[in-house]
């Protein structure tokens, strides 16, 4: 649906373009001659890019619209003083028909508490500018929060993590 | 989509204007993008209680209650209990409550019950209480977030007690913190290994050495029993009996008797001490009617049965062994937690803690129809167990744990003559569907649980349901 209406566009400028060298000629005199004339179209299509969250790990949902897509991961409560991790994975798919690449940024931590049990990225690197050809799937990100063993000063603590996600064609 | 769409469009747009610009001029580099974020979010529970009471006297503070002792103007004993103490889970975890509690004011140690003696050199008289045999603050106790356990209710139970007073009591005065200490819920160190079974050795040529007498009902008068060289039949009954068997008289009285660890039978003038198997035996004085041909009514046990055990296994590990169809028996070195002789089975229920040999365990049990075991890691020891036989549907008696700090698993095992591998209770993990047999069943909590109800199951079986604990270490 798309690209129809980019070729409606396409076409315009095309014509425009070869009205005005009509004009040209027009100006530099009139001769009288048998002529013929045709004309040439030329129609360019351009595909389409995009991307998605698929692949998904549990306590996962997707959602949101181009450029702000989105997927939040709401982890169970935690209910044990115990050291662990809460790893969640997604993957990045190219929706378009146009390949490009994508970076994961590092994650962004907020809700920290000082003097508290800290909680530590799983993927502190982020993910380097990484290709992904048309309609492909991207390896699984796998990112999250680890945690050693959590003490009092933890208790009611709301932690989150953020990772941003930049494609481009 | 429609958004998304509009979107591409206006970005292609630009991207053909700075195309042209670029032929134009300076150049411009445009480029489709795409994006977005990922976001985890995790949140930390807390812990908190609060202790109340509804007694004027009593003097809250925090997690603790205070109780001071009343003016006592006789010397004789009596009793002071306040109306009530409470302790209510305020957070949003569930806790285990630990109490402890404190003596206070100015009578000395030894004036206290347990404390010693007296500066006359009494025992200590003045005591305090905790609580009702059944509902006693010395027990741990786990709390759901909102939830709250009261004691004492109605003045029965909490606040003081004392004997006989000497003049050494005299002006004192007495008084006892009562403390909750809530923490965090233990977690079960339990896991489940794996599952294996096997069926029941059969044969005609069984060995009176160490059949052991059957309990429950009927607790006697179907087997002989051998044991140090002595023999008597179960509960020293001779019985009428009717045999199938045609060289053997219908009726009569067998007297069994062993040397050397040989039973010889001996029946209406024959005997023999070769293995034998009786066959369609009845008991004619039981109200509970005939016994099953073929699986009660062997006399001796046949040859043994190979225990096997899931791989994974590890030295330390709690084995549990059903057995159905046998009803006498445990496998060796096994410990016998229920002996079922029910119309339902008869069944086995028996555990042991694995150690380095033990993957060649055997059943030494009489003529049945299979054994399965199931083995976990992390068990320090058994629980409370029941049994529940009949019904329509495979059912797990309820139980009172003997750990209730949330850190016990609780093991629903099912013996029946219909299939119940599958046994299927509604958030219970069932562990017995992968076995070569169908009439052992069993399903866990798969979790740590303060309590357990009971359950009934969703799978048709009338047999011999049992329900164990499984303490953590």
């Amino acid at each position: 649906m798309s690209i129809r209406s980019h070729l409606g566009i396409k076409a315009a400028t095309v014509l425009l373009a070869v009205g005005g060298l009509g004009f040209g000629m027009m100006g530099t005199g009139v001769h009288a001659a048998f002529t013929d004339a045709g004309h040439a179209t030329e129609s360019v299509s351009v595909g389409t890019f995009g991307i998605q969250f698929v692949n998904l790990s549990s306590n996962c949902t997707a959602d949101g619209g181009s450029g702000a897509w989105t997927v939040t991961c709401n982890i169970p409560m935690l209910t044990s003083s115990a050291a662990g991790s809460a790893p969640i994975s997604f993957s990045i798919k190219d929706t378009g028909t146009i390949g490009g690449s994508y970076t994961v940024s590092p994650g962004v931590i907020s809700g920290q508490v000082t003097g508290a049990t800290q909680f530590v990225d799983l993927l502190p690197s982020g993910v380097a500018s990484t290709p992904l050809a048309a309609g492909a799937t991207s390896a699984p990100v796998n990112a999250g929060l680890s945690w050693g063993a959590l003490v009092n000063g933890n208790e009611g603590q709301n932690v989150s993590v953020v990772y941003t996600i930049n494609a481009t064609a | 989509m429609r958004i998304f769409r509009s979107l591409k469009t206006a970005a292609v747009l630009l991207s053909v204007g700075g195309l042209g610009f670029g032929l134009i001029g300076s150049g411009v580099r445009a480029a489709m993008t795409d994006g977005g974020s990922a976001t985890e979010n995790i949140a930390v529970g807390s812990l908190h209680c609060a202790v109340t009471s509804t007694d004027p006297s009593a003097v809250v503070t925090g997690n603790s209650v205070t109780l001071t002792s009343p003016p006592i103007l006789s010397s004789s004993a009596g009793y002071r209990y306040v109306s009530d103490v409470t302790v209510t889970n305020t957070g949003t975890l569930p806790e285990t409550v630990h109490w402890t509690f404190t003596e206070g004011g100015t009578l000395t140690p030894g004036q206290w019950s347990g404390g010693g003696v007296d500066a006359l050199g009494n025992p200590g008289t003045m005591g305090y209480t905790t609580g009702t045999v059944s509902l006693n603050m010395t027990t741990d106790i786990v709390l759901p977030a909102g939830g709250h356990q009261t004691y004492g209710a109605g003045g029965n139970g909490i606040g003081f007690i004392w004997g006989p007073l000497d003049n050494t009591y005299l002006g004192q005065t007495a008084s006892i913190t009562y403390t909750a200490n809530c923490g965090e819920q233990p977690a079960s160190q339990i896991s489940f290994v794996g599952a294996a079974d096997a069926a029941i050795a059969g044969g005609t040529a069984p060995k009176a050495s160490s059949v052991a007498c059957p309990t429950g009902s009927p607790a006697a008068g179907y087997y002989p029993w051998v044991s140090s060289n002595t023999a008597q039949w179960c509960g020293n009954n001779t019985f009428p009996v009717s045999a199938s068997l045609a060289s053997w008289p219908a009726t009569g009285s067998f007297t069994v008797t062993a040397s050397g660890g040989v039973a010889t039978v001996t029946y209406t003038g024959r005997t023999t001490t070769a293995p034998y198997e009786f066959t369609g035996l009845t008991n004619t004085s039981s109200a509970t009617g005939s016994v099953a041909p073929g699986s009660n009514n062997v006399v001796g046990v046949l040859a043994p049965t190979a225990l096997p055990l899931p791989s994974g296994w590890q030295v330390g590990d709690m084995a549990i062994a059903v057995d159905y169809g046998s009803g006498r028996g445990n496998p060796a070195g096994f410990t016998g937690l229920w002996n079922t002789f029910s119309i339902y089975g008869p069944s086995d229920l028996s555990w042991k803690v694995l150690a380095t040999g033990d993957n060649t365990i055997t059943m030494p049990a009489g003529k049945g129809t299979a054994i399965a075991v199931f083995v976990y890691h992390g068990v320090a020891a058994i629980g409370a167990s029941g049994w529940a036989g009949g019904g329509t549907y495979a059912t797990s008696p309820a139980l009172t744990l003997a750990k209730p700090d949330g850190s016990s698993w609780v093991v629903s095992l099912d013996a029946a003559s219909a299939s119940v591998s599958g046994v299927n209770y509604a958030g219970l993990s069932n562990r017995s569907s992968g076995l070569a047999g169908t009439h052992v069943g069993a399903a866990d909590t798969n979790k740590g649980v303060a309590t357990w109800p009971g359950e009934v199951s969703t799978t048709p079986a009338s047999g011999d349901n049992y329900a164990v604990e499984l303490e953590s270490k």
